[in-house]
């Protein structure tokens, strides 16, 4: 079904002999960001053309309509994870969404303790958010995961004190596409009376989520990875048990008093649209990706010395993140033009910094750097998948004759037992 | 300074603080670093698209939107005066300098969320603050019961004179028909 959608506006991807232009690569990167889906955006439109009336405004049909789109989507959002309409507070993305839960539940709760619980691959917008908390007086836990990159539960219980007050573990991981335990995490956070926040940014539409059956008691989501807008997003607060949160933003008392700010209809309308799609073709589509990531991969390991980062079982199949050994990290990203990729390198900012994420996997800074996230969406093709490993091949068999490391590494020589001469 | 997209014809959803360089704040959304660390979180794109024609057409139209609006404005104001002889209308701000757009009022002895509703059904949009009075108004030290009554009317470059016409037909219809039930029940 999803294979007669085509990508809006790349198009003329490849030439007469089937090789893709070097000026539209390949988009391989769907886990920064995906197309928005022609069908979401031909439904927002409207409402930003006629049905261009302000949701708050209460005594015209301009408001009305609007009011009434936002909540279908609201509806429809609750739909696909679970959730009761009303559990739903729209945000301006997943960096909002996670912002409000965290900062907002730690200082209603406050009062019971200053401990904060989360992960060392957290996204940034958990990280920077218990930062700031911490800037405050709040102290936190940042733990480490276990190298294939999901939580050891025995030492998440451990790193729970009297005085934890909140939790905060991410669905699905943004750059290895691990998923973690979140019915065992949500269930140690229950037995020890810790409020449990998932960033959920990256699991919309790839894993299946019932929060009427999840101990999760706030959960952050966003449309933009799942084939809506950008600059719109949801947090999940639970009302049975009711969950609190302080407002981080003032003024008009939108969304329960939880979230103030005019609302933005057609981005809502986009965010719904988006997310029923994703629960009515889910399953079709996870399992056409799947198929691609096999592909990927088993193209990609006819080579020496590649390395997957992170659980290949516990994972989304949009997800294949690689270190290809003895290459360097600049260079790689130099040469792999003719694809849209994140690299380990890259991931977080335009820094040149290793990834964070896959350093806490235990990962050198070498196999870090010469990482590469390749992320599979609904628009990618088997052609695709074919270029790509085409591509890859042949630029890491270049880099590698450039490198001294490799022809060491060929000659039998083992490199962890060189003494290297300081200069 | 703030503003914003969705009053000058761009998308809900976008907006943007001026500030001097010399001007330190505390970021309130952490993680990305986006905007110079100052806001976080990936960039609504399309929407910042949207609002910087916004700005642009804004700036081409600046002339033309005050003298089509405060045409529209001032007449609405006079036909009001005369629709409404004889009652007491107060128009709010009108002595004070005000954008050309918008005309507040209020009829004394109507409620502003009934002559609103009304006016709905005849096909005309405005806006009046539900159950409470405007907190605007009663800085003003206007009138509780007046307050109660404001009516706000906001125009812009896609109204007609002739809209403004039939709005004043219909609120000469409504007033005089509310006035008529407000004597019958009092």
């Amino acid at each position: 079904m999803s294979a007669t959608i085509e990508m809006p506006v790349v198009k003329d991807l490849y030439d007469a002999n089937g090789l893709a232009k070097e000026v539209v690569p390949v988009y391989l990167d769907y886990s920064a960001t995906t197309p928005v889906d022609p069908r979401v955006a031909a439904k927002m439109i409207p409402y930003i053309t006629e049905h261009f009336g302000n949701p708050a405004s209460r005594s015209h049909p301009y408001g009305w309509t609007a009011e009434k789109a936002v909540e279908i989507a609201r509806e429809e959002v609750a739909k696909l994870v679970g959730a009761d309409p009303r559990e739903i507070v729209w945000t301006s993305g997943a960096t909002e969404s996670n912002n409000l839960a965290i900062k907002g539940a730690a200082n209603f709760y406050s009062g019971k303790g200053k401990h904060i619980i989360t992960i060392a691959t957290e996204h940034k917008a958990v990280i920077d958010a218990v930062r700031e908390l911490e800037r405050v007086g709040f102290e936190a836990t940042y733990l480490e995961p276990e190298p294939n990159g999901l939580v050891d539960l025995t030492k998440f219980k451990a790193a729970i004190r009297p005085d934890t007050v909140l939790a905060s573990v991410m669905f699905v991981n943004n750059e290895i596409g691990v998923i973690q335990d979140i019915t065992a995490i949500g269930n140690i956070c229950r037995e020890n009376n810790v409020i449990f926040h998932v960033d959920a940014a990256q699991a919309t539409g790839k894993v299946k989520i019932d929060l009427e059956k999840l101990p999760v008691d706030l959960m952050s989501f966003c449309a933009h990875k799942t084939y809506g807008p950008k600059g719109i997003g949801a947090l999940y607060v639970r009302r049975k048990p009711r969950i609190r949160i302080e407002a981080q933003m003032h003024g008009g008392g939108h969304e329960r008093g939880m979230r103030s700010g005019t609302l933005a209809t057609h981005q809502i309308v986009g965010m719904g649209e988006a997310f029923r799609i994703a629960r009515e073709e889910m399953d079709v589509e996870n399992a056409r990706i799947l198929k691609l990531r096999d592909k990927l991969l088993h193209g990609l390991e006819t080579m020496e010395e590649v390395y997957v980062n992170g659980d290949l079982e516990h994972r989304v199949p949009h997800n294949l993140n690689i270190s290809f050994n003895y290459v360097e990290g600049e260079s790689l990203i130099m040469a792999v033009k003719g694809i849209a990729v994140s690299s380990g390198s890259a991931c977080t900012s335009a820094s040149l910094e290793p990834s964070y994420v896959l350093r806490a996997l235990g990962r050198s800074d070498e196999l870090a750097h010469s990482s590469i996230r390749f992320s599979i969406g609904r628009f990618t093709t088997e052609e695709d998948i074919d270029y790509t490993i085409k591509l890859m091949k042949s630029k890491i068999d270049k880099l590698r004759e450039l490198s001294p490391l490799w022809e060491m590494f060929k000659d039998g020589i083992d490199l962890s037992k060189v003494q290297w001469a300081s200069h | 300074m703030t503003v914003s997209s969705h009053k000058i014809g761009g998308p809900q959803g976008a907006a943007a603080l001026i500030l001097d360089k010399r001007i330190d704040i505390t970021p309130l959304l952490h993680g990305g670093g986006q905007e110079k660390g100052l806001r976080s979180g990936t960039e609504n794109v399309a929407a910042i698209v949207g609002f910087g024609l916004a700005c642009e057409l804004a700036v081409a139209n600046k002339n033309t939107f005050a003298s089509h609006t405060s045409l529209l404005r001032d007449a609405f104001e006079q036909g009001l005066k005369v629709i409404a002889k004889d009652l007491n209308i107060v128009i709010f701000g009108d002595k004070a300098k005000r954008l050309p757009n918008t005309s507040f009022f209020a009829i004394e002895g109507i409620e502003g969320e009934t002559l609103v509703m009304a006016l709905d059904r005849k096909g005309s949009a405005c806006s009046s603050d539900s159950t409470e009075p405007s907190h605007v108004l009663l800085a003003m030290s206007v009138d509780k019961d007046l307050a109660r009554g404001a009516v706000r009317v906001s125009f812009g470059l896609n109204n007609t004179l002739e809209e403004v016409l039939g709005f004043l037909t219909a609120l000469q219809n409504e007033t005089a028909r509310l006035k008529q039930l407000t004597a019958i029940t009092a």
